[in-house]
């Protein structure tokens, strides 16, 4: 069948780095390719030539056989290319038709709206995306503002449509339910390129894949042959080990206890409505939930970042000590790490080196100290220890800025800072793995379960289900800001052995 | 790519480009360039009393660079400056003046800073509490407190402080007064630049010292580059914000040691004559690092005298252009690189 789009020899850079190294591909009209790579691989770059947010250093773009070159994103959708980017572009004060015809008005001085929201309703019902024309975006769950943006680029008549991460925000069945969305658009004829680095999902949906690597194309096979593990080594470039060891353990006494938290935003809403939880010595305690249901409140209850002015009920508390309303000096002075779910805005300062960030946070502790500054030589042995053991990894120069690292490599040096801090009694991590290429996500995955063995209980909040599957020792669903369900030991310890029954059973549970 | 290595010598292009823009005005207005800068130096550089004028304006300006750098450096625009220059000023001149004539300078003049890096602090705080606790913009409550500064100050030297049919204070206790540098080294002879350009120095080496050698330094810096990594790490923002608030509050107060303790000897309706504001300028031009504050200082004093002793060749606005367009070329510059790289 002939090809919608067609690169050839896309060459793109950023001063000396080559984001994009002459990279040819063909995407199948009516197929749904899967664009797969770990983080900076050049997925993003690639997708922003072809919707002409950038402009290739070399290398044609074809469209439909027809050569086509891009000085903005207008002429890029005029010539039929829609994109859903991985933070959506709406106003929230708008209603979801006005959202959609935003920019595409055909009359300058009438806006037939009961008209239009016809047409969008009887759209959006062909394809699986029903949405209320007429209600305020803000009102809005997040799945159905990415119907929102979909309908919009249907609207617009796109013939390709771009999705970039579609399903970072979205929960298991919300998932099925685009995927369903996905097929439906593909078979009327439309293209579809997903973007995305999470293997399991390009295997259900996508016809062909094709995977990055450094900048390059390294290879493009279809769906029906490929498997996870050959995807996974030619995104990383070696084998990599798909599943954490995590053999069981008793658990010992209590360190942590939530009771019937509660959390009234200033604004009013309910964001936490008596949860509950315990974590005890030697054991992992995952929250499985989509985010958005409390997750981001309990983390800043725990560590003594939230807003002051909300309303906030019930206790927590550690080896039987309430720290809620404490700061953050005082709770980490207690023995408690966070890694908190947005690392370059609040784990790390960007310009700072490696070695400034190994303290970070941690900087208060006399050992580092010296007059009324730091002793920089034991900072600096300090970071040579972390480097060794964390197998961090660092292009050149003593102590570069940390903003030069690859996200993996940065969320080591969280890792490393948090774990090693002294007397540690309770871990706290949120998206621990977010944005970090497969290699380092096996260690620190390691890392975590080493700590257990060691008897750091540990609360780990993640949207990847696998992830919590593969590392938890019980684990509670989220939603709705309490806890609906926990699951015990020998129920997470058989799920994790018989493969996706557990996924599914949480999925139920947080949606 | 380019962007990184212009990027050290963005000041000194903005300088170049601003001065070279000048030039063009001089040249329009029908003088020539060349004629007004030797002039320029000769009446600076090569006269004693011209260096000391230079020295004199510099201090201030050390001061209120100072004012200005060190919020800068948690985010915080102390456009106020001026205000706290002026109630520094005016505290040390009715606390001066109100000591015994007898009063030992050890006592007096401790007594007398104090007072203005006081009454500075103080008036900093207010910008600093009200960002802390309402949310209120610092640049907004800053302009305004110059305002209500130069209001207070203005209205109690009229009703209460002034000395009949003058508009300046009684003058301060003997003790209290900084020495010249002429009655000193006989150098800069009778022009305003006084000792008090060494206090100005130690402070700027205290500051340095302050942001980038200690642990306090670390947390400020750490809170302007990144307020929420920073209370992830425990840091207390809110402390980092009114600490640096009254620090610069202080050192725009300690401004009162150049102009009232080493000069006037009084406080006088104009003293600060719009220091503070060129102390914005200062602080910008050296990128908020105190070291190089010395230097921008030094440029900015040079201009400011220099435009004054060419006053009949050139008008003094002249200058005030040259000025505002070295800012403005400093703040543009990196912004229009910026354009350039991405596309």
């Amino acid at each position: 069948m002939a090809a919608s789009i067609k690169l050839t020899g896309i060459t793109r850079h950023f001063g000396p780095l080559k984001a994009n190294d002459n990279v040819s591909l063909s995407i199948r009209t009516g197929s749904i390719h899967g664009l797969v790579g770990e983080n900076g691989a050049g997925k993003s770059t690639l997708s922003n030539i072809v919707y002409g947010l950038l402009r290739p250093d070399s290398g044609t773009i074809e469209i439909d056989g027809r050569s086509v070159t891009f000085s903005s994103t207008r002429q890029a959708i005029e010539a039929g290319i829609g994109m859903v980017h991985q933070h959506f572009m709406l106003v929230p004060t708008l209603t979801v038709t006005e959202n959609i015809i935003l920019g595409r008005e055909r009359s300058r001085f009438s806006l037939p709206l009961k008209l239009l929201e016809q047409e969008i309703r009887e759209l959006g019902s062909r394809h699986g995306l029903e949405i209320d024309p007429g209600a305020l975006v803000s009102s809005l769950s997040v799945g159905e503002q990415q119907r929102v943006e979909i309908l919009k680029l249907l609207y617009r008549q796109s013939r390709v449509l771009i999705l970039d991460e579609p399903t970072a925000v979205l929960s298991p069945p919300e998932t099925v339910r685009l995927f369903a969305t996905l097929r439906s658009l593909a078979a009327e004829g439309r293209t579809i390129l997903l973007i995305t680095h999470k293997l399991d999902e390009v295997l259900a949906v996508s016809d062909t894949i094709s995977v990055m690597r450094k900048g390059a194309l390294v290879g493009t096979v279809p769906t029906a042959s490929a498997t996870k593990a050959e995807l996974a080594r030619m995104m990383v470039g070696r084998s990599v080990l798909l599943k954490t060891e995590n053999p069981p353990q008793i658990p010992g006494k209590p360190v942590l206890r939530i009771d019937r938290l509660a959390y009234v935003a200033p604004d009013g809403s309910r964001k936490l409505d008596g949860l509950s939880l315990s974590v005890h010595e030697g054991e992992i305690y995952g929250i499985a939930g989509v985010e958005g249901n409390g997750q981001s409140e309990l983390l800043s209850l725990l560590w003594g970042t939230f807003d002051r002015r909300a309303k906030v009920g019930g206790s927590i508390t550690l080896d039987g000590r309430p720290i809620l309303g404490m700061n953050p000096a005082e709770i980490a002075g207690l023995g408690v790490s966070m890694i908190p779910e947005d690392r370059l805005k609040s784990a790390i300062v960007p310009q700072y080196g490696i070695e400034e960030n190994l303290i970070f946070g941690r900087h208060r502790e006399t050992e580092f100290h010296r007059g009324i500054g730091f002793d920089h030589e034991k900072i600096h042995r300090n970071a040579r220890l972390m480097i060794d053991r964390y197998d961090i990894r660092y292009g050149s120069g003593t102590n570069p800025p940390i903003a030069s690292l690859s996200g993996g490599n940065q969320q080591k040096i969280v890792v490393a800072r948090e774990m090693e801090r002294p007397a540690l009694k309770l871990l706290v991590l949120a998206q621990p793995t977010r944005g970090v290429d497969i290699g380092a996500i096996e260690l620190i995955h390691r890392r975590i379960v080493d700590a257990r063995k060691n008897g750091l209980a540990i609360l780990l909040i993640s949207s990847e289900l696998e992830e919590i599957i593969a590392l938890s020792t019980r684990i509670g669903c989220m939603f709705k800001g309490a806890l609906r369900h926990e699951f015990g030991e020998e129920a997470v310890s058989k799920g994790r052995e018989e493969g996706s029954g557990l996924e599914k059973e949480i999925g139920m549970h947080i949606t | 790519m380019i962007r990184k290595r212009i990027e050290p010598f963005v000041p000194a292009l903005s300088v170049l480009l601003a001065l070279a823009v000048g030039s063009l005005i001089i040249a329009a207005t029908g003088r020539s360039p060349v004629e007004v800068c030797t002039k320029m130096f000769r009446a600076t550089f090569t006269s004693g009393y011209g260096t000391g004028q230079v020295i004199f304006r510099a201090t201030t300006l050390l001061f209120t660079g100072l004012a200005v750098a060190l919020p800068f450096r948690v985010r915080l625009f102390n456009i106020g400056v001026e205000g706290q220059l002026l109630m520094g000023s005016f505290a040390a001149a009715i606390c001066g003046m109100s000591l015994p004539q007898s009063t030992p300078a050890l006592v007096a003049l401790p007594a007398v800073l104090l007072s203005a890096m006081a009454a500075g602090s103080f008036w900093a705080l207010v910008a600093g509490w009200l960002k802390v606790r309402y949310g209120v913009n610092e640049v907004i409550s800053g302009i305004m407190l110059n305002f209500i500064a130069l209001g207070i100050t203005g209205y109690l030297l009229t009703t209460r402080f002034a000395v009949p049919s003058t508009v300046h204070t009684r003058a301060i206790a003997e003790g209290c007064r900084i020495p010249g540098l002429d009655a000193l080294t006989g150098f800069a002879w009778h022009s305003p630049a006084n000792l008090s350009v060494l206090l100005a120095l130690g402070v700027t080496a205290c500051a340095a010292i302050l942001l980038f050698s200690s642990r306090y330094g670390f947390d400020m810096i750490a809170t302007g580059l990144s307020p929420e990594a920073a209370r992830h790490a425990g840091i207390d923002t809110n402390a980092q914000t009114l600490s640096a608030m009254a620090t610069g509050g202080a050192i725009a107060g300690l401004g009162a040691a150049n102009l009232v303790l080493g000069y006037k000897h009084w406080f006088e309706a104009g003293l600060t004559s719009g220091t503070g504001f060129m102390g914005i300028a200062v602080a910008l031009l050296a990128g908020a690092n105190p070291i190089w504050i010395v230097s921008s200082a030094l440029l900015f004093g040079w201009l400011d005298y220099g435009g004054l002793a060419v006053n009949t060749l050139v008008p003094k606005d002249i200058f005030m252009m040259v000025q505002g367009l070295t800012i403005l070329a400093i703040i543009s510059f990196p912004a229009i690189l910026r354009m350039r790289a991405i596309n």
